[in-house]
């Protein structure tokens, strides 16, 4: 049974001649009786008429010789065309890269080196000016012998 | 007798570009037309055509012939349009009648009727009302606009129109009504005036 909501979605089909024919004179019927539906269908039929003056312009008359200009700028696919990498390829192939070497990055899981270890090399850094000072090195016999006094 | 689309895009696949111009000339004014009246700015709309050529051309070795040739060209054109709308490339309201209207200091000219040709004003009449209709379709949402479009002008069956706007059969039905809808608000004062000269023909089908 049509109804007016239903209508609204067969409104279109039936003005444009494509509703099916059980479907028409359902429709028919249900216009005959409600005069909101038929009013609204003539205006839709008024409408669709206003439509017909929507102009739109031919194409201009350069329009294939432009087409033309611009198929002859195309790239031509060649052999060796299909060993260069594709945009998404390279993109995942420099992400990989970059992941890869963020990983390489990482201190190598090594165990923590012994605290005696690290106490003697603290002590040799600590005495390094010391080391590294030629002539306090070369007077340590001096020192030694004013000690023994 | 004339190949089928899907023979000429057959035929171009395997390299014939007779086959392609064939299509070209085809398609180019229809193509045109709706692109124009989609986004209103005519320059824009041509390279926008010219956009949908370029890229058959460019598909033509993995074409398929799976659906109707006009359901996959409009298609193109349908979603070339839509990313255009929605990036705003096009100029605004070129065809406004009201800036039309304006002279270049801003300040309101009269229309003048030029010298006398007897259809000079019926011309003008026409003009208007052609703006009001433009305007009216333009101010519709995009998918409501191409429904409309695709269904009046380019006579295309309601199964095809919702592969193009990628939608069901129910949701073309509910966008075609909307606009309808829409648009009898719109333009409720033109079609009152157009009462006295009757109905004619369908609500679809005005070949491009």
């Amino acid at each position: 049974m049509m109804n007016c909501e239903k209508m609204e979605r067969e409104l279109i089909a039936y003005l444009d001649g494509r509703a099916p024919a059980s479907l028409r004179r359902e429709i028919d019927l249900h216009l005959a009786t409600c005069p909101a539906c038929h009013a609204r269908a003539a205006e839709f039929q008024q409408i669709s008429n206003l439509l017909d003056e929507f102009p739109a312009p031919d194409p201009s008359p350069y329009f294939d010789a432009r087409l033309r200009n611009r198929l002859a700028t195309e790239p031509r696919r060649s052999w060796w065309s299909v060993w260069l990498p594709q945009p998404r390829l390279a993109l995942a192939t420099a992400a990989l890269l970059i992941l890869g070497a963020w990983v390489s990055t990482f201190p190598p899981d090594t165990p923590p080196p012994a605290p005696v270890q690290a106490e003697e090399e603290f002590r040799m850094i600590k005495d390094m000016p010391v080391l590294e000072n030629y002539d306090v090195l070369a007077n340590l016999d001096a020192l030694s012998e004013i000690a023994a006094d | 007798m004339a190949s089928s689309d899907v023979q000429l895009m057959l035929e171009v696949k395997q390299g014939d570009e007779a086959a392609f111009e064939l299509l070209l000339q085809r398609y180019r004014t229809p193509l045109c037309h709706f692109l124009s009246r989609m986004v209103r700015d005519p320059a824009l709309a041509e390279d926008l055509a010219q956009e949908v050529f370029l890229r058959v051309y460019r598909a033509r070795k993995d074409y398929q012939p799976s659906a109707k040739f006009t359901t996959w060209l409009f298609r193109i054109a349908t979603n070339l349009a839509l990313n255009a709308i929605r990036d705003g490339r096009f100029r605004k309201s070129e065809d406004s009648l009201d800036e039309r209207r304006e002279g270049e200091d801003g300040e309101s000219v009269a229309f003048e009727v030029p010298d006398g040709h007897p259809g000079a004003e019926q011309h003008l009449i026409d003009e208007d009302r052609a703006a009001m209709i433009r305007r009216a379709v333009l101010s519709l949402p995009e998918k409501q606009r191409a429904a409309v479009l695709l269904h009046k002008f380019h006579e295309m069956d309601y199964e095809d129109i919702a592969r193009i706007l990628d939608c069901s059969m129910s949701a073309l039905k509910s966008l075609l009504f909307r606009a309808y809808e829409t648009l009898r608000v719109q333009l409720a004062p033109m079609a009152a005036s157009a009462k006295a000269g009757g109905s004619r023909g369908g609500v679809g089908g005005s070949s491009s």
